[in-house]
């Protein structure tokens, strides 16, 4: 068994779905989804090595994929938010072959991101999944939609240019260009340039992940996409981001991350507190969801610029878990736009009476994403904090603030959905046992994460960045 | 088996919370008090054969660095008292409530969030590490504002709830600070912590400990959650909001000791603040209209009686207090419970009156007695002997005698607003209709309460033998019986006396409507000052940022940048197709077209 097969297995998979009937795409896309997931698994558990083929050598690009704690839990982290995503689109979904097709090529794309072990390759995917991700918030998103993946488009281009130019210093600094992970590491950079080069990095990143003035595309795209995608959007391609940020800085451009650590912490924790305040002040169901994300983000950030391993693996973790929250929180809110409900929270209210199922579970994801302990986030943010602490305890205190914040708006959240008295809403029937099925995975893994944060923290220290 | 305490009502909770209503009422009522009551069980299994090594651990919960985080528990003999005393208390409120909640038709949902809160009780005081009591630190929390907002059509009550799990999360940042701050030295476990503190930044540790307590205990400034929280149903006020969740602070405090005692100059600040709660809240008491909201205020006034108590040093009197208190402090709300149930949910003491002379609320009616008697100190009920402890403590070691003036003067103003609630609902006229008699699972836990405050001081802590101190191993408080007697009745005697002048003689119509009055009963306008230096601006702030600033530079202004380059893109002749598709094509020709210039670049 080889990593290739990780990717490109959905890869072929999406061409072939396009030829099926919307029913059954939706069903193989979903097996395939999972199929990942267990492709991801096998492979951890095996220890598939490293592979590496010749490509374009001029440019130092090779096929190299390779696979670690990190990437493992990315990588299986993504499929399965696809397989949860599509299994949670409803039916009313239009051009389901398509729909599916697309959602199975930026999954196979992400997988290339997290598990490429060439800069090159890295990027090429990175720039691919643009398309799919582009294609889906803007045909299949509501009436924003169209303006809204233009404006993706607008800031990913942005990004994209940034680390372009970067990548072609890095090619062209050096006789024998050679973009692989391993060969980098081994490279010195002169501190000007080394700073420089992270620069655009960060740049590129920061749009993705997105921190705060670059998220302007995020609130649009997290409101206007259908809700698989915003499933995988909000769940898995934030993290490419931030898995970026962590492979780029701390594998070859450590001494820049160094210099420029107290900057990009003070961004990282600006955003933070930023998204908190703006969270505190939405009336849309979506767009608290936007900004806790926005904040959450920062958070992570913070642990992997902080320079301190166990900040680093907490952000790993928190990665994980965001992932986990963020998707349950999206899949149940779809569920709700499912009901004709609207977004507007001053019109919801007193869900859980009718649909007690429902609001078990948003309560459940609502608390695990506030970081309440014995759920997922709370080790992972334990984690950054403490290690954060160490580097400097102003922004441990700073940053903690945040959660008070996030306990305000998060119950604030679910209180306006599930409790308070009810508007006249039409008669709403409780979780389907398809809906159900999908939220069981994340369920099962949001408490586990949070019991036995131990058993993952193992994952993350595979990785030799220590 | 002490894990049984944990684990059985927490499954038994999350079973109820996922499936009792369809289970039906009777099962989900026994399953949730069975569960609750062999949780007692195990704690008394652990006081017969306790463990003989305090550190228990199950298994390895997290690595934050180089400090290793265990699941385990942490057994010694304030664990067990706290243990016995929490799923005592629990399970006599677990019976009352199987007749209180009769009727409510969503009682899956009290009892699951009721066993939860158990549960989480339970891991404070079992943890052994202070990232695991953080765990139930912040579970109680949780499950505290599910209760407080269970009336979830009540806005009123959903915002109470807000209110104290924000509140308590800030609190749980100072447990966090702790957290840092130890697992940075290289370990957060009791064993290594507590037997052999570091120096070490100490200070820092014990502020954070302080503001966790602060606001997990109502004490001021963090006390503005406590009295709204009475929005929830009366058997919650009693066992989470006076008796078991609201002494976690205390807990703490006697638990970090030693790490107190290594910044022994905190000890007359902790004391300070612990008399102002203590002073403010009596002061807010006496004013109070409803009866419930002069229990809450009545529980941070003896709150702050046990917080002078660590301050001066007699931690052992300060659990002691803990312990009597949560049984009168029960029994107190479980009286007026009964009352309120009785009343179809009236809670003004004004509208009540001449409940005395209704046979069918006797029971009640000598419960609140007993209770009320006990909470204003009088001979040989348990509040006595426990509140004497702590005066003779603080008369002893405090540094000033305006510490136990103050504490002798919140005693009096304690038996005043006791003897004032009393005379209100059950004397003078009565003008009452049918009434809701209490049902017998109410009342025997009334008396089992009722004998427990009449008892347990006695037991527990007659002056010359204090089992509990000696059980705790605490320095004994060499007490005098006589002058003891003296100061209780001194200032008991006075406080119920000026009540019964100004309140049995000429029964008021309504609250005095005296300024002083009217913002006592409001809490001194502390909520209101908290509301507007705090709350308001981040709202405002929230309203600001997100709403306005948003809109400007995340949304009209890039979206005039693209509209920009799109016009100028036509003006240089570049056609706008507007089909995705073509752009995507573009996009990714574009993108190859980049990719193999650069190729060819290199090749040649």
């Amino acid at each position: 068994m080889t990593l290739s097969f990780i990717l490109a297995f959905p890869l072929a998979a999406a061409l072939a779905v396009l030829l099926l009937p919307a029913a059954l795409a939706r069903r193989a896309a979903i097996s395939v989804a999972l199929l990942d997931v267990f492709l991801v698994a096998v492979a951890w558990q095996s220890q598939a090595p490293s592979e590496t083929y010749r490509w374009i050598p001029a440019l130092g690009i090779s096929w190299s994929l390779s696979l670690d704690g990190l990437s493992a839990l990315m990588a299986g982290l993504t499929a399965l938010l696809t397989a949860v995503a599509l299994g949670a689109s409803g039916s009313r979904t239009e051009r389901m072959s398509e729909f599916c097709g697309w959602l199975l090529l930026l999954l196979a794309f992400l997988q290339g991101v997290f598990l490429a072990a060439n800069l090159g390759l890295f990027y090429l995917f990175w720039e691919l999944m643009i398309l799919p991700a582009f294609l889906l918030v803007g045909r299949w998103g509501g009436p924003g939609g169209r303006s809204a993946a233009f404006k993706f488009l607008l800031y990913t281009l942005l990004g994209s240019l940034a680390m372009l130019l970067a990548l072609v210093v890095l090619a062209f600094t050096s006789l024998e260009p050679d973009l692989s992970y391993a060969a980098l590491a081994s490279r010195t950079f002169s501190p000007a340039l080394g700073v420089g080069l992270l620069t655009l990095f960060v740049l590129g990143f920061a749009v993705k992940i997105p921190l705060v003035p670059l998220h302007g595309w995020q609130v649009d795209a997290y409101e206007a996409a259908p809700t698989p995608v915003v499933v995988v959007i909000a769940g898995a391609m934030s993290k490419a981001g931030l898995y970026g940020l962590w492979r780029v800085s701390h594998t070859f451009l450590p001494e820049a991350l160094a210099e420029l650590s107290p900057v990009l912490a003070t961004l990282a924790l600006l955003s933070l507190l930023y998204a908190t305040i703006c969270a505190l002040g939405q009336s849309r169901t979506r767009r608290v969801l936007a900004y806790s994300s926005l904040a959450h983000t920062g958070m992570m950030t913070l642990g992997i610029v902080s320079l301190q391993s166990l900040a680093l693996q907490g952000a790993g973790l928190q990665m994980l878990a965001h992932g986990l929250t963020t998707a349950g929180l999206f899949i149940l809110l779809g569920c709700l736009e499912d009901r004709a409900l609207p977004q507007d929270m001053a019109r919801l209210g007193g869900l859980a009476r009718p649909m007690p199922i429902f609001g078990l579970a948003l309560l459940l994801f609502s608390m695990a994403a506030l970081g309440l302990p014995a759920l997922c986030s709370f080790p992972g943010e334990l984690m950054i904090l403490t290690g954060l602490f160490e580097v400097n305890p102003g922004w441990a205190l700073l940053a903690s603030l945040s959660l008070v914040g996030a306990a305000w708006y998060l119950l604030r959240f679910y209180q306006r959905i599930a409790n308070g008295e009810s508007e006249s809403l039409p008669a709403l029937s409780d979780l389907s046992w398809r809906e159900q099925a999908c939220l069981v995975p994340l369920v099962v893994l949001v408490v586990w994460v949070g019991l036995k944060p131990s058993d993952w923290q193992a994952w993350l220290s595979v990785w030799g960045g220590q | 088996m002490f894990w049984a305490a944990l684990f059985l009502p927490l499954l038994g909770g999350l079973f109820i919370l996922s499936y009792g209503q369809r289970l039906g009422r009777k099962l989900s009522v026994s399953l949730a008090c069975g569960t609750v009551g062999a949780a007692f069980v195990s704690a008394l299994l652990t006081f017969f054969f306790p463990p003989s090594e305090p550190d228990q651990v199950l298994f390895r919960w997290l690595d934050l660095g180089a400090a290793r985080v265990d699941f385990g528990a942490w057994i010694d003999p304030l664990s067990i008292t706290m243990l016995l005393t929490v799923t005592g208390v629990a399970y006599l409120i677990h019976l009352y409530s199987a007749g209180y909640m009769a009727e409510e038709p969503e009682f899956a949902r009290f009892f699951g969030y009721l066993n939860l809160f158990v549960a989480a009780m339970v891991m404070l005081v079992l943890a052994n590490n202070f990232a695991l009591l953080l765990l139930g630190w912040a579970g109680v929390g949780f499950a505290s504002c599910m209760l407080i907002g269970f009336y979830a059509h009540k806005q009123s009550a959903l915002i109470a709830a807000r209110k104290a799990f924000v509140i308590n999360t800030f609190g749980d940042l100072g447990l966090m600070l702790a957290v840092f701050v130890l697992a940075n030295q290289g370990s957060v476990a009791f064993r290594d912590v507590l037997q052999a503190p570091s120096d070490e930044l100490a200070i820092v540790v014990v502020v954070g400990l302080l503001v966790a307590a602060y606001a997990k205990s109502a004490q001021f400034p963090l006390h503005t959650w406590l009295p709204d929280a009475m929005e929830g149903p009366t058997p919650v006020s009693a066992l989470i909001h006076a008796a078991t969740m609201v002494t976690a602070g205390v807990y703490l405090l006697a638990r970090c000791e030693p790490l107190l005692r290594l910044v022994a100059e905190m000890g007359s600040l902790i004391a300070a603040l612990g008399l102002l709660s203590a002073a403010l809240a009596a002061s807010c008491a006496l004013a109070q209209t409803d009866l419930k909201r002069v229990l809450a205020y009545s529980t941070m006034s003896q709150l702050g009686y046990m917080f002078m108590a660590c301050g001066v040093g007699a931690y052992g009197a300060a659990i002691f207090h803990l312990v009597t208190h949560a049984f009168f402090k029960a029994l107190l709300f479980l009286c007026a419970g009964s009352i309120i149930h009785a009343l179809h949910g009236e809670q003004d003491m004004f509208k009540m009156g001449g409940l005395a002379r209704r046979s069918e609320l006797a029971g009640p009616r000598w419960g609140f007695l007993i209770g009320g008697l006990a909470l204003a100190g009088l001979p040989p009920l348990a509040g006595y002997f426990s509140k004497e402890e702590i005066l003779t403590a603080i008369e002893q070691n405090a540094m000033t005698d305006s510490l136990f003036l103050g504490a002798l003067l919140t005693a009096a103003l304690t038996a005043f607003y006791v003897g004032r609630a009393y005379i209100l609902v059950f004397w003078g006229p009565a003008e009452h209709g049918e009434l809701h008699r209490p049902t017998a699972l109410m009342s025997l836990a009334c008396w089992v309460l009722a004998l427990l405050t009449a008892g347990a001081g006695l037991v527990l802590g007659f002056p010359g033998s204090p089992a509990l101190g000696a059980y705790l191993r605490t320095a004994p408080i060499p007490t005098h019986l006589g002058t003891g007697l003296l100061i209780s009745l001194g200032t008991a005697i006075p406080g119920m006396l000026l009540a019964y002048f100004m309140f049995a003689r000429t029964r008021p119509q309504g609250p005095s409507s005296a300024a002083v009055f009217r913002l006592a009963e409001k809490g001194w306008a502390l909520d209101e000052v908290q509301r507007l230096a705090i709350i308001a601006p981040m709202q405002m702030m929230g309203r600001l940022l997100g709403g306005r600033l948003e809109d400007v530079a995340s949304h009209r202004l890039p979206e005039q940048v693209g509209q920009t380059a799109v016009r100028s893109g036509q003006e240089l002749g570049l056609s706008q197709s507007g089909l995705l598709r073509t752009y995507a094509l573009v996009l990714l020709t574009a993108l190859l077209g980049v990719m193999t210039y650069l190729l060819w670049q290199v090749r040649a």
